[in-house]
């Protein structure tokens, strides 16, 4: 049985540009029946609407654009506003096609409170509207386009500018102040003219003097440009509007860009252009050849434009990628997308580092609401295409409970006051984007066994997915073996993001007779990771620290028992090496709960290929007993690179300045990672970061003698963060030829930036 | 390449030695007024040699690898001297150097070889040190005692 909640909700319809096959806005009113960002709108059109209702729909609140979507005539709206009970506003749908053969129907609609079905705010039914000019302007004049230029057909180029020039008829009333020129666009804009800005001008043909439209801005897929003067009929006009955005995909040139002039109610059209009378077609968009097109994937290669999120949980992994294999894919080039400011992601700046492999990103926001996301890019050198818009919807959790991969304790049995830390671990399916709290309680106070700290509050971060819970026995008589308990989570009042929290069960078992022993073997290493085995001989978890290994150096990267367990509770390693800049220890610290004597498998992922690491170990009761220290010294696989070099001899000695001018010339030139191309001395191409450049002693240059000052000899290092590294093979391709041994002055004048 | 010296030749690429690397043999490091020059330093394979200059009373302790690395004295002190020996077993004489910039004080020299590897995978040798002082020449000593005497007489 469905309950209706509000009966005072009411829709009316008014209707722009309402004349048959132009694209219409359709202006719903709406007195509300008390909505929420989490709101839902249904709207039933009459059946002879077409099916899909237009070939782009939009929607707008007064706030601006709002998310929706059409299945069939079904048109469902989210994230409308907030709006309290009988306040009034209006919803504007553009781009609905009216029908040729109009009748006067019947609307339905239904307001929802949330995305569970089983009650909604209002529902009814509202007449649709007829204009009374819709019958009477329908064979309306003709603008006759003799000329079109579009500044590159090139998809997803920016600052597009287009020129038209079109004749005005001087069978045309008068046309002037108050009345306004669209430009109407393909449904191939669709999902990028919402991020246009654009720049408009209006000119008599050969007269640049006198601009007749004023602003100019995108509503649905029309440029809305008012008249600033009265036009003269019977003239040429040129107009051209700039800041444009090509498409994203290629599609079939089935639409033209058209031009409209309304009345003063900005609801009819007086004329518009036809494309059987324009002498232009539109252009072939295409890829441009110079560029490498990114676009946004799934882990198995699957392109998507939209992603769904709920409310401060991230969503799941996407890649930014320039191929659909995802796993092996390498930037060539550093690229800084931005802005990120209404946006929460993981990692929360999206940089692609040259030589790096796509790595996962997830999204968010705090709220219900939909964000369109349009990045723009710097960095690259115009390398990469743009990244198509993404569509991320978020929306509130209504079903889906906090859950953690811990789902059941083993408690030793103990003396009065022996504690226990129990420590629980999110999935990442329910990673938060900002923090979420538990109040954790016990479901009984009657078992031997109390919380540590009343209240126990837990808190989860991006980043921090652990968190330890402390209890302690309170009376040694009742929890003995076999005795059950609970822990309770219950989201705090500021936590929204689960539907509901939950519990993990504890069971008194025996005490440990002995300090844990600890099972600790290498199993296998690939490129990119390490596994082992491990276990403990008691009840409780294993501890473990992941650092890389330097020959010339064995302890660089050490840390102790105690000091490993006081980072294994901190929230973040960011401070760990604050003092030490030079060693990169890609420092791992984690924990896994373990049961006594089960085997358990560790794979730490993500790490560098032919890379030396050292992995210290250790079991921790839950009474903080812990075992001695265990360490495993491995390696990663390589992924096929190695270091090289060539030598370089100019005629004469290179200065600092030159040197790093040099490698980056070589990285762009043999496209490898620019971090990992070096001079003998230590110069890379970032080395104005290096405070060596700074204390250089450029007079000991003159007072150096060496045999052979002119001579530059360049490495060029292994990439470790690739799953495969072809940068050798690439290099010599292009520098083992015998036309570039014989004639270097050919590199020197190749494409090389000054 | 523009804004670099004309490049007259390049050799074709080819892979570098990465592995255990050393020096091997003696070598020798001499001072005179305003040098220091090493000769006859040879590694057991193509490598890297890292050769810095710290002042006595301004280094308190040797440098370590990773500040020697990027040029460095401890804890950040800037070095008197510092160069890298791109070293080929084939050109024996790459492992020499000299350096003209020697004033009075007392200095020590540390050398250390690496693979032919600059980057943070190398595999280094131990560090060598070796105090170092400018010399003053003889002729200067009988300059002074002639000034001195000078004075002498005069007074």
């Amino acid at each position: 049985m469905l309950g209706v909640v509000s009966t005072n909700c009411q829709i009316t319809l008014s209707k722009s540009f309402s004349i048959p096959s132009i694209g219409m806005e359709m202006n719903f009113n709406v007195v509300s029946p008390g909505i929420t960002m989490d709101s839902f709108l249904y709207l039933n059109f009459p059946s002879y609407y077409s099916s899909g209702l237009g070939p782009d729909i939009k929607c707008y609140s007064p706030s601006g654009e709002i998310y929706c979507y059409v299945v069939d005539r079904f048109l469902t709206m989210q994230y409308l506003g907030v709006y309290a009970a009988g306040a009034s506003f209006t919803i504007t749908v553009t781009g609905v096609t009216m029908a040729i053969n109009y009748n006067s129907g019947t609307f339905s609609f239904v307001f929802d409170a949330d995305n569970n079905p089983s009650n909604v705010l209002a529902a009814g039914t509202f007449a649709d509207s007829i204009s009374s000019t819709v019958l009477t302007i329908q064979n309306f004049p003709t603008i006759n386009i003799f000329s079109f230029t579009q500044s590159s057909a090139f998809l997803r180029e920016e600052a597009i500018v287009i020129t038209l020039t079109f004749y005005l008829s001087t069978t045309l009333t008068s046309i002037g102040l108050g009345q306004s020129l669209f430009m109407v666009f393909p449904p191939s804009f669709s999902d990028v003219l919402r991020f246009a800005t654009p720049s408009c001008n209006l000119n008599i043909l050969g007269n640049t003097l006198k601009n007749y439209v004023s602003t100019c801005s995108v509503r649905g897929m029309r440029i809305k440009m008012p008249f600033l003067d009265n036009l003269v009929l019977g003239s040429t006009y040129t107009l051209t509007v700039g800041g444009l955005i090509n498409p994203t995909f290629s599609t079939s040139n089935l639409y033209r860009y058209s031009l409209e002039i309304t009345d003063t109610t900005g609801t009819s059209i007086l004329a518009k252009s036809y494309a059987i009378n324009c002498n232009y077609i539109l252009p072939t968009f295409s890829s441009n050849p110079i560029t490498t097109t990114l676009n946004y994937y799934l882990l198995d290669g699957t392109a998507i434009t939209s992603l769904n999120s709920m409310a401060n949980i991230q969503s799941s992994s996407i890649y930014i990628s320039p191929s659909s294999s995802v796993a092996s894919a390498v930037y060539a080039r550093n690229t800084y997308l931005s802005p990120l400011s209404n946006l929460l992601s993981s990692p929360s700046n999206i940089n692609l580092l040259s030589g790096s492999n796509p790595f996962p990103i997830r999204l968010s926001s705090l709220t219900s609401g939909v964000i369109y996301l349009y990045f723009s890019k710097s960095g690259d050198g115009q390398y990469y295409s743009n990244l198509p818009p993404l569509t991320l919807t978020t929306s509130k959790n209504y079903f889906t409970s906090v859950s953690f991969v811990e789902t059941a304790f083993s408690l030793p049995v103990g003396v009065v006051e022996t504690n226990y830390t129990l420590v629980v671990t999110l999935p990442s399916s329910l990673y938060p984007m900002s923090e979420v709290s538990f109040t954790v309680t016990l479901s009984s106070t009657t078992t031997g066994i109390s919380m540590r700290t009343e209240p126990t509050i837990i808190s989860f971060y991006p980043g921090k997915v652990v968190a330890s819970i402390l209890v302690y026995v309170n009376d040694a008589t009742s929890w003995t073996v076999g005795r059950t308990n609970s822990l309770v989570f219950t989201p705090t009042a500021a936590t929204t993001s689960y539907a509901a929290g939950t519990t993990i069960p504890l069971t008194a078992v025996a005490a440990p007779s002995s300090p844990p022993v600890t099972t600790f073997t290498l199993n296998t290493a690939t490129v990119s990771s390490i596994s082992f085995n491990i276990g403990c001989s008691e009840h409780g978890k294993f501890i473990y620290h992941l650092s890389r290994n330097f020959a010339y150096n064995l302890s660089a990267c050490s840390l102790n028992q105690s000091t490993t367990v006081y980072w294994l509770n901190q929230n973040s390693l960011s401070s760990l090496r604050v003092y030490e800049s030079y060693y990169q220890c890609n420092d791992v610290i984690g924990s896994i709960n373990v049961q006594a004597g089960v085997a358990a498998s560790l794979t730490l992922s993500s790490l560098q290929s032919s890379t030396s690491y050292v992995v210290d170990g250790f079991c921790e009761t839950q009474a903080g007993v812990q075992s001695n220290f265990t360490s495993i010294s491995t390696a990663t696989l390589t992924n096929g690179g190695a270091v090289n070099t060539m030598n370089f001899v100019f005629a004469s000695a290179l200065t600092t300045a030159q040197k790093i001018k040099l490698v980056c010339a070589l990285a762009l030139n043999f496209q490898v990672d620019y971090t990992k191309v070096s001079t003998w001395d230590g110069y890379y191409c970032s080395e104005l970061l290096n405070r060596r450049l700074l204390q250089e002693d450029y007079t000991q240059n003159s007072r150096l003698l060496t045999a052979t000052p002119s001579t530059v000899v360049v490495y060029f290092g292994v990439n470790s963060y690739t799953t495969s590294d072809t940068s050798r093979t690439n290099i010599v391709a292009q520098a083992n030829t015998s036309t570039l041994v014989s004639n270097p002055l050919l590199m020197q004048i190749s494409s090389i930036p000054t | 390449m523009t804004g670099l010296p004309l490049l007259t030749s390049c050799t074709t690429n080819s892979l570098s030695y990465v592995g255990a690397n050393d020096i091997t043999g003696s070598f020798s490091v001499s001072m005179g007024p305003n040098y220091v020059y090493i000769a006859n330093l040879a590694l057991a394979h193509n490598g890297l040699v890292y050769v810095i200059i710290g002042n006595n009373n301004l280094w308190t302790r040797p440098p370590v690898i990773s500040e020697i690395k990027t040029g460095s004295g401890p804890n950040g002190l800037p070095p008197s001297f510092f160069r890298v020996l791109s070293y080929k077993t084939t050109i024996p004489t790459s492992g020499n150097m000299a350096w003209t910039g020697l004033t009075a004080g007392s200095y020590t020299m540390y050398i250390v070889a690496s693979d032919d590897n600059p980057f943070d995978s190398a595999n280094f040798g131990t560090i060598r040190s070796y105090s170092i002082s400018a010399e003053v020449p003889a002729h200067e000593y009988f300059l002074a005692a002639a000034v001195l005497l000078l004075l002498a007489l005069i007074f």
